[in-house]
């Protein structure tokens, strides 16, 4: 299980770059964990170049391309978080 | 509502950026329950149609939604813009249970303003789709079917 999730990362991290090009791609950060309903989840975090920024249409087409159409309903959701590399300090609580 | 949340402080506010997730999957939520009567084709002007109107609007369920959804991804026979809008109502429920129930969870600005700019485009291609595909989607995420 762990190696075909590992495997899984890999591809993901390749079918981002695949859309957006590496120079434009600071991280890909896979966790798997399931959602409160206990679904397995993998929650995808793609820290992308701020001064480049990203579209709508390529988080779509990342978006398609690491979950393609007549993929297996067993297999994780992907739910994908698309950062600027400019976005890590902490936002402050209300 | 969410873009008016993220743009009413300089929008570093982890509140605001919650509810903004969780305003963003409402939208959602509620565009497939105006998408439900919309094939009723009226205004509800009696109480008979009011009442059938307001029972048929309130017929989706969150967990049933969303496990239809997923079907929704795997069928060829759905349109690109009905199976982006299935994928994004999928992400954003899941992101607004981490809004909602997960105070250690952090929300970062510009994956919510992001979030935002890919719910409006979803939203708007989903008005923008044939009406006939949109009320087979919202049926079929919609209502249960009695069994034979």
């Amino acid at each position: 299980m762990e190696q075909s999730r590992s495997l899984s990362s890999e591809k993901i991290a390749h079918a981002v770059r695949d859309v957006l090009g590496s120079s434009r791609v600071r991280d890909v950060s896979c966790i798997f964990k399931p959602n409160a309903d206990g679904a397995p989840v993998i929650w995808i975090q793609v820290t992308y170049d701020a001064q480049k920024g990203i579209t709508v249409d390529e988080m779509a087409r990342v978006t398609d391309a690491v979950w393609p159409v007549g993929r297996s309903d067993e297999l994780p959701v992907p739910v994908i978080d698309f950062m600027a590399d400019d976005d890590l300090v902490p936002t402050a609580a209300e | 509502m969410a873009r008016a949340r993220i743009a009413e402080t300089d929008a570093r506010n982890e509140a605001n950026l919650r509810r903004a997730t969780s305003d963003l999957y409402y939208a959602m939520f509620h565009a497939v329950c105006e998408a439900l009567v919309e094939p009723l084709g009226a205004i509800p002007d009696s109480e008979a149609f009011i009442e059938t109107y307001t029972n048929l609007y309130r017929q989706l369920d969150h967990g049933y939604a969303e496990k239809r959804c997923r079907a929704v991804t795997q069928d060829k026979h759905f349109s690109l813009e009905i199976v982006r809008f299935s994928k994004l109502f999928i992400t954003l429920k899941n992101k607004r249970e981490k809004a909602d129930y997960h105070p250690l969870e952090m929300f970062k600005f510009s994956v919510v303003k992001n979030d935002l700019e890919t719910t409006e485009t979803q939203l708007r291609a989903f008005w923008e789709a044939g009406s006939s595909e949109r009320a087979s989607f919202s049926c079929f995420v919609g209502l249960r079917f009695r069994r034979e």
